[in-house]
């Protein structure tokens, strides 16, 4: 049995006429084998197979993806689309086999790099393959190298609503042609994450990273519950580690005050933190409230499993002592979020040659990266910026930046740092 | 509806709470659960630990936060959360003993301590039970009985403390018997003695350095001076009146309640109508009375 642990921490001391409550909520995987999942395990692969990828690129990606393959366990099911202006199944879902791995290698020395990107017609591709095996764990890895063709967004926009929920997808830009808002919405919305991979030779090493993974994962399909008062309001919910998701406008109703957020799969040992925003009705002082109580829910062959569940409270007091202290994980996770705001609209405002602004924002970004010790994000904004005060945030914009470091920046900009705990080393990024 | 008096099976209107003919105190049936004071759900909507499921917030009146000790119509007390603090900390016990001893402890627990309220729990419970024990085994030799309540009930906080934390509470308890009422304390919860005419009289005196600063010399707990024994003080009943014990919680709105408990139709009604008070009053504190008419 998956164990899922779930603890919050908050500080439910608030002020009379206060009507918000904040909590972080950490669930963390512990111990066991698979409760909700069939123990079957299906990945797919999908590779931009269209014109630009012509010559290193393309030979990289087909590297990697024999490799990839070779790295399959036998109990695994595995199918690769091919993509250009339309999605190309050059191997359909078959077990992780010896002999299915050579007639799958085959397959990709027939790969060609021609033809234009149309995303919509490779995940459409992908659902049939995953609709297979409707209670496996099902995970997917989108590679590709440039923009989706103007005439595809809304096809691409209805499919993403097919695909939500039946599989989840890692997106991959390789080069710095690629639009990382673009592929953000798909991994945003497939539950899974967005990053770049500046060089070809680094495919194989992220590719490795994605499927350890991916083999990981125990459980699918599991929903962070949250029940809420009547009259009450979630302002947000968000995954603020390992890195930032906006989970707000993602919730299902299954009854009134009972929202559902899709959290994907989870793996041995993973541990995330979720903040809650509530808005309430407020009380008078001495009044106690149950604020939200959170669960996790798995879901198996249409049987719901609540597996945890922890409670948020609002107490009004007219102690002062006790409400103006923030809880310092809210109060850390509030800092990540306004460090990835910084760096998001530091580099929009880069972009369009706004450089007041863009000096401003990417030193505060600095400043607060320096704050919460996030080593990681430091290191991105270094290439970016040159620092002239870690604490104060006096920054000044470098001149020549490859545009393959601005867009890490970007896409990296939610990863978060995991607050201080006296037995970690400070500085470490996320897990 | 009628029900039987289980004393003389003379039959009572169910409102009554006392038998009409023999005076005996009437089982209170078990009255459904109140619907949520907030937003009027019904009672299976509230869970165990008191939260609303419709409108989240928790039902005040939890046994603790307001509980009302009726032992006779002449002898009855109530506990009271208050308006503004988010539990009681204050504890009351009463009862009367070996048939004509009457036996009164209040405590309050001192609100800078986290467990406040488990002190004054546990101050009055051993109090209580000493009393009731030299009482009822003939040792009621007054003043040494309260000594040995006090004793025990010191004993009671102090095994509370924990690293960082020394609960603390005042207690005041009374023994009415006969001609006489005998009194211990230690803080600033009060005894008044009110006749048939004239302001409530004090009868003990506050271990407090003023009486607006609400500081006190004396209490029970860990951190107490080791040296430091309760008062006592003996009162000679020599007319009919009420003794009245309470926390500050009443006396700091009410320093004359003289006029309202003569008021009361009977004890529980009294207490009533003074907690009912101190709340009007703002009830910044919990607020613990407890009556016996004489």
């Amino acid at each position: 049995m998956t164990q899922f642990k779930a603890e919050v921490f908050q500080n439910a001391y608030i002020p009379q006429g206060a009507d918000e409550v904040n909590a972080i909520m950490t669930v963390t995987v512990e111990g066991g084998l698979g409760l909700g999942s069939s123990g079957e395990k299906v990945i797919g692969i999908i590779c931009d197979t269209s014109g630009s990828m012509e010559g290193g690129k393309i030979h990289a990606a087909k590297d990697a993806i024999v490799r990839l393959v070779w790295l399959l366990p036998a109990d695994a099911s595995f199918f690769i689309v091919a993509g250009g202006e339309t999605g190309d199944l050059i191997f359909p879902i078959a077990k992780a086999t010896p002999e299915s791995k050579q007639r799958a290698i085959a397959a990709i020395k027939t790969i060609k790099a021609i033809g234009g990107t149309c995303i919509s017609t490779w995940l459409a591709k992908a659902l049939e393959q995953f609709a297979v095996a409707p209670n496996a764990i099902r995970q997917c890895i989108l590679l590709t190298d440039g923009e989706n063709e103007k005439q595809d967004e809304p096809l691409l926009g209805a499919m993403l609503n097919a695909c939500e929920g039946q599989f989840q997808c890692e997106c991959r830009g390789v080069g710095s042609d690629w639009k990382v808002e673009e592929l953000r919405k798909i991994s945003g919305r497939l539950l899974g994450s967005t990053d770049i991979i500046t060089r070809p030779d680094l495919i194989e090493a992220d590719f490795r990273e994605i499927l350890q993974r991916a083999l990981n994962k125990e459980v699918s399909d599991v929903a962070l519950r949250l029940w809420t008062p009547l009259g009450s309001r979630v302002r947000f919910c968000k995954q603020v580690s390992p890195d930032i998701v906006d989970l707000t406008g993602r919730a299902r109703q299954p009854k009134p005050q009972i929202q559902d957020y899709p959290t994907g799969a989870w793996g041995k040992a993973e541990s995330r933190d979720y903040h809650f925003c509530i808005e309430v009705k407020s009380g008078e002082v001495g009044d106690e409230m149950l604020a939200g109580r959170a669960s996790l829910v798995v879901t198996t062959g249409g049987v719901e499993n609540k597996v945890a569940e922890a409670r948020i409270l609002a107490v009004w007091t007219d102690d002062e002592s006790k409400s103006t202290r923030i809880d310092r994980r809210v109060a850390h996770y509030t800092g990540q979020a306004e460090l990835a705001q910084s760096i998001q609209e530091g580099l929009e405002a880069r972009g369009r040659g706004d450089d007041d602004v863009a000096t401003a924002l990417l030193g505060k970004a600095v400043r607060l990266a320096h704050e919460s010790r996030n080593e990681a994000t430091t290191k991105l904004l270094r290439k970016v910026v040159e620092v002239e005060n870690e604490e104060q945030g006096t920054v000044r914009l470098k001149r020549l930046v490859a545009k393959e470091d601005a867009m890490a920046l970007e896409t990296r900009s939610t990863k978060t740092s995991r607050i201080q705990r006296p037995d970690t080393a400070p500085g470490s990024n996320q897990e | 509806m009628i029900r039987l008096c289980p004393q003389c099976s003379v039959e009572s209107p169910t409102e009554d709470r006392f038998c009409e003919e023999c005076g005996t105190r009437l089982e209170v049936p078990a009255s459904a659960p109140p619907d949520c004071p907030k937003c009027g759900a019904a009672p299976e909507e509230i869970d165990p630990d008191g939260y609303c499921a419709a409108c989240g917030f928790r039902r005040v009146a939890s046994k603790r936060d307001r509980f009302e000790l009726t032992v006779s119509p002449t002898f009855a007390g109530l506990s009271d959360r208050g308006l503004r603090h988010h539990r009681n900390e204050d504890f009351l016990a009463m009862d009367t003993v070996a048939e004509d001893a009457h036996v009164i402890v209040v405590c309050d627990g001192v609100s800078s301590t986290r467990d406040a309220d488990k002190a004054s729990e546990a101050a009055t419970e051993a109090a209580f039970r000493s009393l009731v024990q030299s009482i009822e085994s003939g040792q009621d030799t007054r003043r040494t009985a309260l000594m040995a309540a006090m004793a025990k009930a010191s004993a009671a906080v102090t095994a509370l403390a924990s690293a960082g934390d020394n609960p603390a509470t005042t207690i005041v308890a009374a023994v009415a018997r006969g001609a006489f009422i005998d009194i211990a304390w230690l803080g600033d919860s009060r005894a008044y003695w009110i006749g048939p005419d004239g302001p409530a009289r004090q009868l003990t005196e506050d271990d407090a350095e003023s009486p607006e600063s609400h500081a006190i010399t004396k209490w029970l707990g860990a951190d107490a001076p080791e040296d430091v024994l309760a008062s006592t003080v003996r009162f000679v009943i020599s007319g009919p009146g009420h003794l009245l014990l309470c926390s500050d919680g009443l006396w700091n709105y009410l320093p004359d309640p003289a006029e309202m408990v003569r008021a009361g139709a009977d004890a529980t009604e009294a207490v009533r109508s003074l907690i009912e008070f101190a709340n009007n009053s703002g009830g910044h504190d919990n607020i613990t009375a407890a009556l016996l008419t004489l």
